[in-house]
């Protein structure tokens, strides 16, 4: 069952080689899938520019995207919890949260360069507002979801208010919360790239790589860095959902 | 300690054009200790409103609720509660559930397992100590439920339909079982049910009460020794009153309406 999902993706792969070697495809515009395996060997080998080579420019992107990531979580889940347990809170922090998440973290670059100028403060920046916005909502639509009577039945069992926070909302609503890290993380994945195109001058990060490869005209190696990318941040997701399987060994099965 | 109820009054104010309910009106009850009183009334009437006071999670517009003399409102764990839906945290298993009101009593965790398992054990809940609510029956949720109420050694215990939404057969287990457990322990319960045969079989004495804004329309002690025959003469003759009572009530509402 499980080789049955490969099934699609490899027969896509296999008509795309054949069309490049028939010169269907041009290969200047989409490189074949052979080509773009040998752009990424030499990208992990000779590096683009040379010397800088793929591994460092992997772990430079995944240091900015833990900095915004990690912080973006540290803020959001405790200021979802706050605005899921008192209205007053939720009254006072929701219309502000409501008018900045409208505003794609993308749009922040240039403020985010002035402030922070060019390096990983201001591309975890923008990851950080990427990631953000649904750590947040679904850290409150989670604690909101948490039953009443659960509430109630802690309070005659005698917990106070911080028991009821950490001990009932913060549990209740850590599926939720989950759900929200790995939405963020993936936006946040996703806007690094972007943030790399314009946030860093030079050196290291895949956005960086890629826009190398663009200049030289090697389309092959961009390619290889949108694969880079797809796959680190598919890896990413799946130790989230393992994390998140062990953290909460009572949700789902039978 | 004895439960004592003067005057209770409650009205839900009006808001978002709803106009105020009133729903409970001039309710006074004194309920020794060691008994086992249950609630019944035409549907809707209040029943529920009438518990959440007890428990002090609903203030009254009037009146006084008493549990050996002190306010109830901000004394927790001297009321046990047991919801309908058992209403357990879904991510803890059964042994810790029950432990719960010990951990927020800052009991040590060594000592709140054994004192939980001694719960594990009395209620045929072996062999399920590390499972999560999901995986039990609904009848095992229940009694981890009525376990985890029980385990704080409550002044009252305040159960809401708890065998509400099981089926026949389950319920009736539950029912003996909860009465063998009482009349080891002796707690003083309060149990609403809608469940006339219910209220007969488990309670010393029943509560009657009114369509909304309710009232207590009659308080029936159920003579019967135990253990108790459903079908006996006397239980029957019992069941019928209480339904001829609860059947003018209905009467009334349909009248006012």
């Amino acid at each position: 069952m499980r080789w049955g999902r490969c099934i699609a993706p490899l027969a896509l792969l296999a008509t795309w080689q054949a069309l490049s070697w028939l010169g269907a495809i041009p290969a200047h515009k989409l490189p074949s899938p052979l080509m773009i395996m040998a752009g990424l060997v030499e990208l992990i080998q000779r590096g683009l520019p040379p010397g800088y080579r793929l591994d460092y420019h992997l772990l430079y992107s995944l240091y900015r995207v833990a900095w915004g990531f990690l912080l973006a979580a540290a803020v959001g889940v405790p200021l979802g919890l706050l605005m899921g347990w008192s209205r007053r809170i939720r009254g006072v922090v929701g219309p502000l949260v409501e008018m900045v998440r409208p505003v794609p973290p993308l749009a922040w670059i240039p403020l985010a360069i002035l402030w922070f100028g060019i390096g990983v403060k201001s591309a975890a920046f923008i990851i950080f507002l990427g990631a953000f916005f649904p750590i947040v909502l679904n850290t409150t639509s989670g604690v909101l979801a948490v039953s009443p009577a659960l509430q109630e039945v802690a309070r005659t069992l005698g917990a106070g208010e911080g028991d009821v926070v950490r001990r009932v909302l913060l549990p209740g609503a850590l599926p939720s919360i989950f759900v929200g890290l790995r939405i963020g993380l993936g936006i946040g994945w996703m806007t690094l790239v972007a943030a790399e195109f314009t946030g860093v001058k030079s050196g290291y990060g895949l956005g960086y790589m890629i826009m190398v490869a663009r200049d030289i005209q090697r389309a092959d190696q961009v390619l290889a860095g949108m694969v880079v990318i797809g796959l680190t941040g598919l890896v990413i997701d799946q130790l989230l959902r393992y994390l998140g399987r062990r953290l909460m060994p009572w949700q789902g099965g039978g | 300690m004895s439960l004592e109820l003067t005057g209770i009054a409650k009205t839900f104010a009006a808001r978002d054009k709803q106009p105020a309910v009133e729903v409970l009106r001039d309710i006074s009850l004194s309920i020794e200790p060691g008994r086992f009183i249950a609630v019944v009334g035409p549907s809707g009437c209040g029943k529920t409103t009438l518990l959440r006071i007890i428990a002090g999670l609903e203030p009254v517009s009037r009146g006084r609720v008493l549990l050996g003399g002190d306010e109830v409102q901000g004394s927790p764990g001297r009321v046990g509660l047991v919801f309908q839906d058992y209403a357990l945290f879904p991510w803890r298993t059964t042994v810790d559930n029950i432990a719960t009101g010990l951990q927020m009593k800052g009991t040590g965790r060594l000592q709140r397992r054994q004192e939980a398992q001694r719960y594990v054990a009395a209620f045929g809940l072996e062999g399920f100590e590390q499972s999560y609510p999901h995986q039990l029956s609904g009848g095992m949720q229940q009694r981890v439920a009525i376990a985890r109420a029980m385990i704080m050694e409550p002044e009252v215990i305040l159960m809401d339909e708890p065998f509400g939404s099981l089926d026949s057969q389950t319920r009736n287990a539950l029912q003996e079982f909860l009465l063998r457990v009482w009349q080891q322990r002796q707690d003083t319960i309060v149990f609403v049910t809608h469940n006339v045969d219910e209220a007969v079989f488990l309670a010393d004495e029943i509560i009657i009460l009114s369509a909304r804004p309710a009232r207590v329309v009659q308080r029936v002690n159920v003579e019967a020794s135990r253990p108790r025959d459903r079908t006996s003469a006397q239980c029957n003759a019992i069941r019928r009153r209480v339904l001829g009572m609860l059947q003018e009530q209905r009467g009334d509402t349909a009248m006012t309406t």
